[in-house]
């Protein structure tokens, strides 16, 4: 039998080695230590031909007093300082000339050439090429370009880091996404604590589904059905209870669920698509930041596609409490529904619909520089009916089929399908 | 380094049929209309006799009820009869073992203990867990064991050490201490396991174990499904409580110090998980208290005993409605759902946060229709998850 906590705590032992590959939330690469030897081969000056990125390994601990390990720090180490010892240069063909014009916080494109401004930037109606704060600090500090105070001045390292900022676009921008501002964030609001409080009274009443309606009839059964429902299953339930009454037959366990949902639920498959005014957002506490997309050589800044993720960079010095439900409600109005990524919402198993959601959205929060992302999927759960979906039921047998004959074929079949949901439901053996 | 060394898969003990024992999600049956056979008309008259003359042994609820104790002290509904339990548990996992981990096994363990059963027969699931730990810590102390000596071989031929070759016998000296008095016990309760199995006691042992129901679970069993009847236990004649006094006292006995009844607000704690836990039974979920995992409730897909729990509730109590503008809610801050989300994904279970939108207090004078006052709660999911540039990247 499985239980509470050893179980769940031996899964962790296994998981490096076991395939889980969507999990997302289980190893942090990042806590892992690097070994540059891979490096050698840029250090080198010689153009390797195929300098491809390679795997990580297993973690090496403690010293164990072997030459072979002492060996291969050493050589890791010395292959990052002749890395970093390397002097980085580019050709006078792609040096770029920006200039901060300090007013409206933006960076003047001089002449925009390289490949960084097929995904940055944005040009306007003269053919000007500007740059919001966090691409400049981004383009600066990877030496991609110059940047000059509007004086003539060369502007340092330091100064650009004091007049622009943007932690979590550079580190987007380094794990290799394509990062745009979202159209929200576009007019950009330096009022963020501005805390208004719109009259988000009561959720949207037609997403909520009320107590499940009694099941569609099935063809056959309808008849008797109906004499059921007649005699039985109209009346609500009494006021005091029980809401499954006494003294009555039920016939299967769907008419015991479905008498049972008491509570209504919200379920974001009767949302109709709510993305209708985006204008009225930039006031809202939380707001959009940052639309990113997975790398793409074919992406054009000029006619985006729908990005793949959306981004709200959170500060906790401004939020220090978690958002409240009226929050993310309007977060998800304006998101659009989730198609990207191929599946139809009906093609999904079960599990994946309750832990992804119609919508999606990145919360990164900022907390003194470290940032962290947390998902948060508009899911519905009462729109599944889980007593139907998996299990052998001996008993539950639904409204359909050809009666109540052969129960212990019954009890066989679904197992099977038992065992597929349980493998789709998270690759956990 | 390979973790995948040679180590003999050790035969697993068969399970029982859990699809059989576990048949029923609810403590409820459902017994389906006699067939419709076509070319037998008389099959229709049994049908229609069947809907109009039901028979008593096809109501939903079990025959007697299941009974249970509220007891104020501990604040819990403990069942004490041994088929009341047997049905909570087997159908629908309902209630924790009151001297066991879950299901209720202190007996069999002891009468396994005692050498009244044998050392394989009917296992517990905490016995089965204790035999996983002791062949995961063997295979573990293996691979160090293996892992040592290859590191003592490659010291040995860059000449930093001189390898024993006839060291098999200081080598169980050298290793660590902490992994000395585990080999110790394990040899003790080898030792001690046949001298005990070999003189079995004649005396059986007495039930000391109940099973205990949390507030909710207990409320749902009465209210929602009518299997229950619970009694009030500090009265010495035994009274039963009505649906509207369960609700009363639970509210109350969800305060600490105990509330009155005037006190009662909409989002007193028994309220706002009793909406969470039948909204989640309602679907068919097996809801099980989740404080193991820093959360409010753990959702199984059919139960314990078939998966693991996928999905961990926080519940939110949400005041959106007009009547609380003026009140102030507690809000968590960032450090407590980072904290609560890492767990999770630590376990690989999805957090659920859980909103429940609080109504406004209704005057309700005399029994409250509980149905209706369910219906006014309303609940919203949203789900998170932790996220990772470099794993979303493909």
């Amino acid at each position: 039998m499985a239980d509470l906590e050893t179980d769940d705590l031996s899964q962790l032992s296994q998981q490096p080695h076991g395939g889980g590959g969507d999990d997302s939330g289980d190893v942090d690469l990042s806590d892992e230590t690097q070994d540059f030897r891979f490096l050698g081969m840029f250090a080198q000056g010689g153009r390797k031909t195929d300098p491809t990125i390679p795997k990580r390994g297993e973690k090496d601990f403690a010293p164990d007093g072997t030459h072979l390990q002492s060996r291969i720090l050493n050589d890791s180490r010395s292959a990052m300082h002749n890395a970093l010892s390397v002097q980085r240069q580019h050709t006078s063909r792609v040096n770029v000339h920006i200039t901060w014009r300090r007013e409206i916080g933006k960076g003047e494109v001089m002449a925009a050439k390289g490949t960084h401004f097929k995904t940055m930037g944005r040009a306007d109606k003269q053919g000007t090429v500007w740059l919001e704060r966090e691409e400049v600090v981004y383009l600066v500090e990877r030496g991609g370009v110059e940047c000059w105070w509007e004086e003539g001045v060369p502007m340092s390292l330091q100064g650009c880091y004091a007049e622009c900022l943007g932690g979590v676009y550079a580190y987007l921008k380094r794990a290799g996404y394509i990062v745009q501002r979202a159209d929200t964030f576009l007019a950009e609001t330096s009022n963020t604590d501005k805390t208004t409080t719109t009259a988000l009274t009561t959720p949207l009443p037609q997403t909520y589904h009320p107590p499940l309606h009694p099941p569609p009839l099935g063809l056959f059964p309808t008849l008797t059905h109906r004499l059921l429902y007649f005699f039985n299953f109209n009346p609500p339930p009494p006021s005091t209870g029980p809401v499954i009454s006494l003294r009555t037959p039920y016939r299967n366990y769907t008419q015991i669920y479905t008498r049972l949902s008491l509570i209504p639920s919200y379920n974001p498959s009767l949302s109709t698509s709510t993305t209708t005014n985006t204008t009225n957002t930039p006031t809202h506490p939380f707001p959009l930041t940052y639309r990113i997309y997975k790398p793409n050589p074919t992406f054009k800044k000029s006619s985006p596609p729908p990005p793949d993720f959306h981004v709200a960079v959170i500060p906790t010095a401004n939020h220090p409490h978690i958002p409240t439900l009226s929050d993310i409600e309007s977060l998800f109005n304006t998101l659009p529904e989730e198609s990207k990524g191929g599946k139809e919402w009906g093609a999904k198993s079960m599990m994946q619909r309750l832990k992804e959601g119609r919508k999606g959205l990145v919360l990164a929060v900022v907390d003194g520089g470290v940032i962290s992302f947390v998902r948060m999927g508009d899911v519905g759960f009462g729109g599944e009916r889980v007593w139907q979906a998996t299990g052998p039921r001996r008993k539950g047998g639904g409204g359909g089929g050809g009666g109540g004959g052969g129960q212990k074929q019954k009890g066989k079949g679904p197992k099977g399908s038992g065992k597929v949901s349980g493998k789709s439901g998270g690759g956990r053996g | 380094m390979t973790t995948n060394t040679t180590c003999p898969k050790p035969s697993r003990q068969k399970k029982p049929n859990y699809n059989i024992i576990h048949a029923d999600s609810l403590p409820l049956q459902a017994v389906p209309l006699p067939p419709l056979i076509p070319h037998n008309p008389l099959s229709l008259l049994h049908i229609i006799y069947a809907y109009l003359f039901p028979s008593p042994s096809s109501y939903a609820q079990p025959s007697p009820l299941y009974t249970a104790t509220f007891s104020k002290a501990t604040c819990s509904v403990n069942v004490t009869d041994a088929v009341s339990i047997q049905g909570l548990w087997c159908r629908g996992f309902f209630g924790k073992g009151s001297l066991s981990r879950s299901e209720p096994t202190w007996l069999t363990r002891t009468r396994r203990r005692l050498g009244v059963i044998g050392k394989n027969e009917s296992l517990t699931a905490e016995e089965l867990t204790e035999r996983r730990r002791i062949e995961r810590r063997e295979f573990k102390k293996e691979r160090a064991r293996l892992e040592k000596e290859k590191l003592e071989r490659i010291l040995a031929e860059e000449g930093k050490i001189t390898l024993d070759i006839s060291g098999e016998a200081p080598k169980a000296d050298e290793e660590d201490s902490n992994s000395t008095p585990a080999r110790g016990t394990s040899q003790e309760a080898e030792t001690r396991q046949p001298i005990i199995t070999s003189q079995r006691p004649v005396v059986d042992v007495e039930e000391l174990e109940h099973l205990q129901l949390t507030l909710e679970e207990a409320f749902f069993l009465t209210f929602g499904l009518g299997a229950l009847v619970i009694i009030d236990g500090s009265s010495n004649h035994e009274k039963q409580l009505s649906n509207n006094e369960l609700l009363n006292l639970f509210r109350m006995y969800s305060y600490t110090p105990v509330r009155e009844v005037e006190a009662l607000r909409p989002d007193d704690p028994f309220m706002v998980n009793y909406v969470v836990y039948h909204h989640f039974r309602s679907l068919g979920w097996v809801v099980k208290p989740g404080v193991k995992f820093a959360v409010d409730y753990l959702l199984y897909n059919r139960g314990p005993a078939f998966t693991h729990a996928e999905f961990a509730v926080i519940i939110m109590p949400s005041y959106s409605h007009p009547y609380w503008s003026e009140h102030q809610e507690k809000r968590q801050g960032w450090h407590w759902l980072h904290c609560v989300n890492r767990v999770s994904s630590q376990v690989k279970k999805t957090l659920i946060m859980c909103f429940v939108d609080i109504p406004p207090p209704k005057a309700e004078k005399g029994d409250v229709n509980i149905p209706a006052l369910l219906g006014s709660y309303k609940v919203r999911e949203v789900s998170l998850r932790r996220w990772l540039p470099n794993r979303n990247r493909d």
